[in-house]
């Protein structure tokens, strides 16, 4: 039977599976049928870790030399989940949750100590090869290119590792590199590219295999504001248009929200919320905040009794007012006070997720907002 | 029809390898410095044992069957093919698992231990082309005592068996080394003292037949003594074609244990890699 095409599950719409679009990415072919099983299958996956502890200072030193003490940390902790063909889904958690963990147990570089895991259909961690030319993984803070030859040179030796028929490698190059207008810097050894240009060139060379499943751990990571939403519109575009399944993990919030709408959150480990992002906010932010331009300057007691006040100054406000009560409260406010404007915001992803941890006592210095 | 029927991949899987090792070259010819220092460094021990040895030949005309001449030309070409030959895959595959490389490279369908073999073995094409300046100079210099090699076609294509060989025996020692790290992280020391052993073990200090007995039958059972001292015996004429054939089946032994040995260190090792570093 002849595969189908594939569209992106996360679009849900017969639109995303139109071609030929205007990039001339191949839509994808696959053998997966509706209602087949899940493109990744997780059960019970866990990973420990085994350190050796040192007391501090030089006699903690010459004990650990004489008897190490041996201590487990338990990476990953018992996770479940299925994730469907064409899916764009977020991991996040603070650093040490797990996320990184889990996309190398899933891309097939990590062992478990205890569970399954099956993606493509293949057990990852037996590292077929066959497998192996289905996937790629995109570490931000790794180069897996030459660093001393173009990226050009990287590419090719790219094509012969994942077998690339030469036709095919030429057509995804030429379209990656004119997507990303780098075409001119291929040519430069990879040490004289930008950061961002690097992680450009990094993307483009695990894509010219035209993976099925992509992991992309971190890809934004120290990148610049305006560099961050390049890559996001890039990755987003080139998931709907191709229908490849994509895992990410990034510290910042803005990137889980643009591109993924199923966010699995990690922590100690343990997975928990896997589900909608917006959902989750929704369930979770109990408030909202009113944003207030008033003609003069209004005392902070005046505003207490309307909500929580963040912020006032200068003739300016932001309340915290419980979801129900806001339209009295706005009412109220434009009836009692000398408003000018008035604006009434969701509470942000970034800030119900940080709650969320906090509820549960982690620090969560690691999970950050934009770099804005 | 699956996927994987559809999408059927091109080429051989050796071509993946050779690729690695062309990229390898052009790599090392970035740093060609970096190759001829390497390769200077790698001349000093059979510069200085000429020098010493010319000392001693003032006393004596032959020491065990070698005169001045076939010590000299014995040191020369001892630091031409060690040199030629020498990879150090184990401190590749040191710096890359500990600093985290080896992570993304778990997840490319190519074998690892494979690929650091072939890239070492590309920076060895390189550095031999780079070296070829200094090994002229040195035999210009000792041109008095230096004797070119004399041999039939027959035992010049026994060479060609014996050094390749030799080349896939040390690029292996180098890898089984290498996974050492993926127990200990840092075994730089473990390399070291390996090849510190090696400089006696392989005829690189001294000919074999200088060694006392004990050290003698530890070299013979030492997969060293077949990839330094033997090609070099071959090459100079004094190991006749029955005994060259044994030691090319010594070579082939050597290489298939290695292989296993590799073969279970890398399955072991990387069930228990941790991918550190992020």
């Amino acid at each position: 039977m002849l595969a189908r095409v594939q569209c992106s599950a996360a679009q849900g719409n017969a639109d995303a599976c139109e071609f030929p679009h205007s990039w001339g990415f191949s839509v994808r072919e696959t053998n997966q049928m509706p209602g087949d099983d899940a493109i990744i299958q997780v059960d019970d996956l866990t990973r420990v870790f085994s350190t050796y502890r040192k007391g501090a200072g030089l006699i903690g030193s010459v004990r650990s030399f004489v008897r190490r003490e041996k201590t487990d940390k338990v990476a990953v902790d018992r996770v479940s989940f299925r994730i469907e063909p064409g899916e764009m889904v977020g991991f996040l958690g603070p650093n040490g949750a797990g996320k990184t963990t889990t996309l190398k147990l899933l891309s097939g570089i990590l062992h478990p100590t205890d569970g399954q895991a099956t993606v493509l259909g293949h057990v990852p961690w037996k590292r077929e090869p066959a497998f192996q030319r289905r996937i790629s993984i995109v570490m931000g803070q790794k180069n897996q290119l030459w660093w001393d030859l173009p990226a050009q040179d990287s590419f090719i030796l790219n094509r012969d590792i994942y077998q690339v028929p030469e036709r095919e490698f030429r057509e995804t190059l030429e379209e990656l590199t004119s997507l990303f207008e780098l075409e001119d810097l291929t040519s430069q050894p990879l040490r004289k590219l930008s950061l961002g240009e690097r992680m450009k060139c990094e993307l483009i060379g695990s894509l010219l295999h035209r993976p099925d499943v992509i992991f992309l751990d971190e890809p934004t990571i120290g990148l610049d504001v305006v560099t961050q939403k390049r890559l996001r519109d890039f990755i987003g575009s080139y998931g709907e248009r191709t229908g490849v399944t994509i895992i990410l993990t990034s510290h910042y919030m803005r990137d889980i929200e643009e591109l993924c709408k199923r966010a699995i959150i990690i922590d100690h480990g343990r997975i928990i919320f896997d589900g909608d992002l917006r959902r989750l906010v929704h369930q979770h932010a109990t408030h909202k905040l009113i944003e207030v331009q008033f003609q003069q300057a209004v005392d902070a007691e005046q505003l207490a009794k309307f909500g929580d006040v963040d912020k006032a100054d200068d003739g300016q406000a932001t309340l915290r007012v419980a979801r129900d009560r806001v339209p009295i409260v706005a009412a109220a406010l434009l009836r009692e006070l000398p408003v000018i404007d008035i604006a009434i915001e969701e509470t942000s992803t970034e800030e119900v997720i940080r709650a969320i941890f906090q509820d549960r006592g982690d620090e969560l210095g690691a999970l950050e907002d934009d770099a804005e | 029809m699956s996927a994987e029927t559809i999408r059927k991949p091109a080429g051989t899987g050796l071509r993946k390898y050779i690729s690695t090792a062309v990229f390898s070259v052009q790599d090392a010819f970035a740093y060609r410095a970096t190759a001829i220092v390497w390769m200077l460094v790698d001349f000093v021990p059979s510069v200085v044992m000429i020098l010493v040895w010319q000392a001693a030949y003032r006393v004596h005309d032959e020491v065990e069957g070698y005169s001045l001449p076939e010590m000299v030309t014995y040191y020369i070409l001892t630091g031409i093919i060690s040199g030629t030959l020498t990879s150090h895959a184990e401190f590749t595959m040191n710096g890359e698992i500990r600093e985290g490389r080896l992570t993304p490279q778990l997840a490319r369908p190519i074998s690892y231990p494979i690929a650091v073999m072939f890239r070492e073995t590309g920076w060895l094409v390189a550095k031999f082309v780079l070296g070829i300046p200094v090994f002229a100079l040195l035999i210009f210099l000792f041109r008095h005592q230096f004797l070119a090699p004399q041999l039939d076609p027959l035992q010049w294509l026994g060479f060609g068996i014996v050094f390749i060989l030799a080349l896939v025996l040390l690029s292996l020692v180098g890898a089984c080394l290498g996974c050492i790290s993926l127990w200990t992280v840092e075994s730089s020391g473990v390399f070291e003292l390996f090849w510190s052993l090696g400089g006696v073990l392989s005829g690189a200090l001294l000919p074999l037949e200088l060694l006392p007995g004990a050290l003698r039958w530890i070299a013979d059972i030492m997969p060293h003594k077949w990839a330094g001292y033997f090609p070099v015996r071959v090459l100079i004429g004094k190991v006749p074609m029955e005994e060259m054939w044994h030691g090319i089946l010594i070579q082939l032994g050597w290489i298939v244990a290695l292989s296993v040995i590799l073969a279970i260190a890398w399955k072991l090792g990387t069930r228990k890699y941790e991918g550190w570093g992020g």
